[in-house]
């Protein structure tokens, strides 16, 4: 019962995801909903870095765009079924996440970041140049073929909207789910402690570098997730993907949505999706709007909206530091 | 890959000189837009993604002055200080904001500072880009030296670019300001008790920055001429060029700049497919072996 | 942790008030929404939805393309509209980036008041948006002249309908044409210089077999492939310079070209050797760069894009002076072809008496109408329906010099010529 009470929100949120197509006027709705989900894990998965560990990484955009082409190669080259072609992509970018992690651990705060950045964008130019494998700076041409789903004898057409809204639910909450319980366990208490004082943390016996590369392959795998839902969804796998700039938008989604808490990248990312939404139909100057609330929230706000809500909710607060301080 | 042309291209004396010449004014413009960056980092702490961004500024300014009163001569002066005007605002209502910040506000404000300038850029002088005429003293044929041709307004480039790096280098090092900004970086509360006003000198180093990429952006900008986007393009090379050449080091800014200068012009013909990879993959050994990059400090 | 509260106030924000905010969110969200795609009465307007690189070096093509269907849509609602509606335009910007150019299209089909989509990026976009197109099945327009586009049968679309140039005919009726100039002035050393994408190797590809079965003596001497949008050639032009070819074939397009022959003015790489560019004839571009280097070098080949004198009709000149009176600028090859693409869906409504994609469809495929520019029997264009490609559309080649009208000796391509060409390599390549 307590259970329930606890994560009412989410029971309510996950019951709002998976009965509102059936009121939904248009497409419109639907696919917005996708996209923010996708985008929602993209963010979380992030987080888990930058809020959990305190490791900002700017080059997260890699295992997006890894995730993204190994599922959408797969599913074209190899014929494979969509699961075994987004567990592919998981696979693959975790392999990445552990040379990655490895090298990128060795170094603190912002060489770090470079150096997370430096790996992504190499990985970028390799999808740029292998034209043969890649399609260079177009992308897969032709699109990404959706065979049916088999499960339990029921055979799923991915290629309806609908549906593929419904298995976006179903991977990005199950993923959601995993990351939550991630985070909640000793595991998740022992990377907050390394984001508070890594000295401190040292001195009771933590080893930093392993928790920090264990971290990062997590995000790698769920950042994954989030590029070959997308590649799914859009019917392609574009340099895009795998360039920086795609890396900074999980760290919109964490600005805005506040970085202090589980659900402020989801809070994040529907904002940015409708923000961009919006912002694209009424003016051209998006980046205009969008850095202005950038530069409004980290200069005179200094908080997402999630962490402004529960900002006086002290029991979700200690959640966050750990009991009383 | 293309290894008989960088062959063919090596053992000849005028590739050679040829491509050299394209190395060093890569390498110029990039020192200018980076030595900014890594002064910046040095003193402030504050990695500035805007600052392509200035760079950026000073194209268009230049553009402007050009398009209005039809000098080259009169934008070399108005254009750094439009940028370095640019700067002082950015210093005093949004950097300050940021200087105690974690990186991850320091990431973002910058950005958004880019996103906000790009736009701007976009609102003022429109969507496609602005040609800035090359001025007409430099407009005659190349001069030919070891018979390779060299376009006159580059060697205009490679004297101007080396006489701001001597410039610099003997201000940071023999004036007192120099002496000032170089203890700013390394010890500002021990500078404030002596009686100097650390946020005076933080927002002269941020102005000299900006106006170094001002300046970058008014060379380059009748060969590449403006338009938005230039900050993203040459933000990235510039943070390569501070990592490899040190934080805060202008001469390893200086070193940096020719070492990716030599490796974008040779990499174009051996390597045309992989030429950016080789710069990246330069920083990334950097990052391992040696982190501070070539003239730094090592990390704590 | 007390500094966080505020000092006496305890803000309490109940689950109650949040969950009345979100909802508040939820719904100025759905209504903000729905002022987007408000399916009004039947009465709305027509709407045409543009989308497409707007912005940068590729910018120009996003505007020009804008300025040809808003060219036509105010003439027709001048003349009453069409179905007795008015006529709309909208235009979205995907900054060149494939993925914003599918947001587009699926949002365009999506909400309702979208009658006609034109993609107008460049082709990474639009093999993208053709992917996307079986999914929303909807007619789409693209301006984009990579040959798979249409002459590929895997990556054509149904829905798609390509109102621009083939790099496919582009390479034939040029590759001939420097075949032949090469063999008289003897240019068999050559040199490419290509922007590395699809459209750029693409027409290397073709140029280059076409000049080679031409004039069986060329040899490529080397190949540079900068990056798309790249701004700075001084690395690829000294290269050339180093390579020492006779001749330069360079398909690189708006800002890029002007950016590259600019470059190429200080190195004096035009008086060193030929220079064949397929996207110079443009008078905007031309005039851009006599605007950044004073004068246009004189004898370079250049392709005829869009002229006013070809070809040399009424028809072609009323629209090239009505464009020119309205936007004060030159009509690029973009403008025009976006022109004829609206008014031959026009042409195919007034057929069918409905904007209803699947009705006009293919009341499109086939059509042959009068239009400024065409050189098909009767001044016309047509839009071939084994492929959905525009054909008879006047193109050519000719001569630089250095003042108006700029490009001279013009060449027409013949057209029966080029599709002989075109379709035996084809067949060739298994596609026919």
């Amino acid at each position: 019962m307590n259970w329930i009470r606890l994560h009412s929100w989410w029971i309510i949120l996950i019951g709002i995801l998976l009965v509102f197509p059936l009121f939904s006027p248009s497409l419109f709705y639907i696919n917005n909903a996708t996209e923010i989900l996708i985008n929602a894990l993209f963010g979380v998965s992030l987080n888990l870095l930058v809020g959990y560990t305190g490791l900002l990484s700017l080059g997260h955009c890699a295992f997006f765009g890894v995730g993204s082409y190994a599922t959408g190669l797969l599913l074209r080259e190899a014929s494979s079924s969509i699961p075994a072609a987004l567990f592919g992509g998981v696979l693959l970018s975790g392999i990445v996440a552990l040379v990655m992690g490895y090298f990128c651990t060795r170094l603190t705060k912002f060489y770090f970041a470079f150096l997370t950045l430096a790996f992504s964008q190499i990985i970028y130019i390799v999808v740029v140049r292998w034209v043969s494998l890649t399609g260079g700076d177009q992308g897969l041409i032709g699109g990404i073929p959706k065979p049916p789903i088999h499960f339990a004898g029921l055979v799923i057409d991915i290629s309806s909207r609908l549906n593929f809204y419904y298995l976006t639910v179903l991977l990005v909450c199950g993923s959601f789910i995993l990351c939550k319980i991630i985070v909640d366990s000793p595991f998740g208490w022992v990377l907050r402690s390394i984001r508070e004082n890594q000295l401190r943390a040292q001195f009771i016996g933590v080893g930093i570098r392993k928790y920090q590369i264990s971290i990062f392959i997590v995000a790698g795998i769920f950042g994954a997730l989030s590029g070959g839902l997308t590649a799914l969804n859009i019917n392609g796998c574009y340099a895009e993907h795998a360039y920086w700039l795609k890396g900074a938008d999980p760290i919109f989604m964490i600005l805005i949505g506040g970085m202090k808490t589980f659900a402020g990248p989801i809070v994040g990312a529907a904002v940015l999706v409708c923000l961009n939404t919006f912002i694209a139909a009424y003016t051209r100057f998006s980046g205009l709007f969008l850095g202005a609330i950038l530069i409004f929230l980290v200069a005179f706000a200094r908080m997402g909206i999630v962490d402004f809500l529960v900002l006086h909710k002290r029991k979700l607060w200690e959640s966050y530091y750990g009991g009383g301080k | 890959m293309n290894i008989s042309a960088l062959y063919d291209c090596i053992t000849s004396i005028s590739a050679i000189t040829s491509q050299l010449t394209t190395s060093i004014v890569i390498a110029m413009i990039l020192f200018l837009v980076a030595s900014g960056l890594s002064l910046i980092f040095g003193v402030l702490g504050i990695g500035n993604f805007a600052h392509g961004s200035l760079y950026m500024i000073g194209a268009y300014l230049t553009y402007t002055v050009v398009s209005t009163f039809g000098s080259f001569w009169l934008a070399l002066i108005l254009a750094p200080i439009g940028a370095g005007l640019l700067g002082i605002v950015v210093e005093r209502f949004l950097i300050k904001r940021i200087y105690d910040a974690p990186h991850l506000y320091q990431f973002l404000l910058t950005f958004g500072l880019l996103l906000v300038l790009d736009d701007l850029v976009r609102a003022i002088w429109g969507f496609t880009f602005k040609s800035v005429p090359t001025p007409k003293i430099f407009q005659r044929p190349p001069i030919f030296f070891l018979g390779s041709p060299i376009p006159f307004y580059y060697v205009f480039i490679i004297l101007t670019g080396g006489i701001i790096a001597l410039g610099l280098w003997f201000t940071l090092s023999r004036t007192k300001v120099g002496k000032i900004i170089n203890a700013a970086a390394s010890d500002p509360e021990m500078i404030e008790a002596l009686g100097i006003n650390v946020r005076l000198v933080y927002t002269l180093v941020f102005t000299i920055g900006a106006m170094l990429a001002g300046f970058a952006g008014f060379l380059a900008s009748p060969i590449r001429s403006a338009t938005p986007g230039m900050g993203f393009s040459i933000i990235l090379e510039s943070f390569i060029v501070m990592v490899i050449g040190g934080v805060g080091s202008i001469g390893g800014a200086l070193i940096a700049s020719f070492l990716v200068g030599l490796l974008r012009s040779f990499g174009t013909i051996g390597f045309p497919d992989f030429e950016l990879g080789f710069v990246f993959f330069l920083v990334i050994v950097v990052l391992i072996i040696r982190p501070w990059g070539i003239f730094g400090h090592p990390l704590e | 942790m007390s500094e966080i509260r505020k000092k006496g106030k305890k803000k309490v924000v109940s689950r109650r008030k949040f969950l009345k905010a979100s909802l508040i969110g939820l719904a100025g969200y759905t209504v903000g929404g729905s002022i987007r795609i408000s399916p009004l009465k039947a009465e709305r307007p027509i709407r045409f939805g543009l989308h497409g690189v707007c912005s940068g070096p590729g910018g120009m093509s996003g505007e020009s393309a804008l300025y040809g269907v808003t060219l036509w849509a105010e003439e027709v609602n001048k003349k009453g509209g069409l179905l007795g509606r008015q006529v709309e335009v909208l235009q979205r910007d995907t900054f060149g980036k494939p993925e914003e150019a599918v947001r587009y299209t699926r949002e365009f089909a999506a909400s309702g008041n979208i009658d006609f989509i034109i993609a107008h990026g460049s082709s990474a976009e639009a093999f993208a948006v053709a992917a996307i197109s079986k999914d929303v099945k909807r007619l789409i327009t693209s301006q984009n002249e990579t040959t798979e586009y249409t002459a590929d049968p895997k990556v054509r679309s149904p829905y798609c309908f390509r109102f621009a140039k083939n790099g496919l005919l582009m390479g034939i009726g040029f590759g001939q044409y420097a075949g032949r100039v090469s063999k008289e002035l003897g240019l068999t050393q050559w040199f490419t210089i290509s922007a590395d994408y699809a459209f750029g190797r693409d027409m290397v590809n073709i140029f280059v077999e076409f000049l080679k079965k031409s004039n069986p003596a060329v040899e490529i001497k080397g190949q540079a492939w900068p990056k798309l949008y790249e701004a700075d050639y001084t690395p690829q032009i000294s290269a050339i310079l180093a390579a020492k070819p006779q001749a330069v074939y360079c398909p690189l397009w708006g800002g890029d070209l002007i950016a590259f022959i600019k470059q190429s003015m200080m190195y004096g790489l035009f008086e060193k050797t030929k220079f064949f560019s397929s996207h110079l004839g443009d008078h905007e571009i031309i005039q851009s760069i006599t605007k950044s280097i004073g004068k246009l070098p004189a004898g370079l080949y250049g392709r005829t894009r869009y002229l006013r004198t070809v070809p040399d009709t009424k028809a072609n000149h009323d629209f090239y002076d009505a464009y020119l009176k309205r936007f004060g600028i030159h009509p690029l090859h973009w403008a025009w072809l976006n022109y004829l693409g609206a008014l031959s869906i026009e042409t195919a409504v007034r057929k069918v008496g409905s904007v209803g994609n699947d009705l006009v469809i293919p009341a499109l495929e086939g059509l042959t109408i009068k239009a400024p520019g065409g050189i098909g029997p009767g001044d016309t264009i047509t839009m071939r329906a084994r492929d959905h490609q525009l054909i008879h559309y006047g193109e050519g080649t000719g001569v630089t010099i250095s003042e108006e009208p700029y490009l001279t000796n013009i060449v027409m391509d013949s057209w029966d010529k080029v599709v002989e060409e075109e379709t035996g390599w084809l067949k060739r390549k298994g596609w026919l």
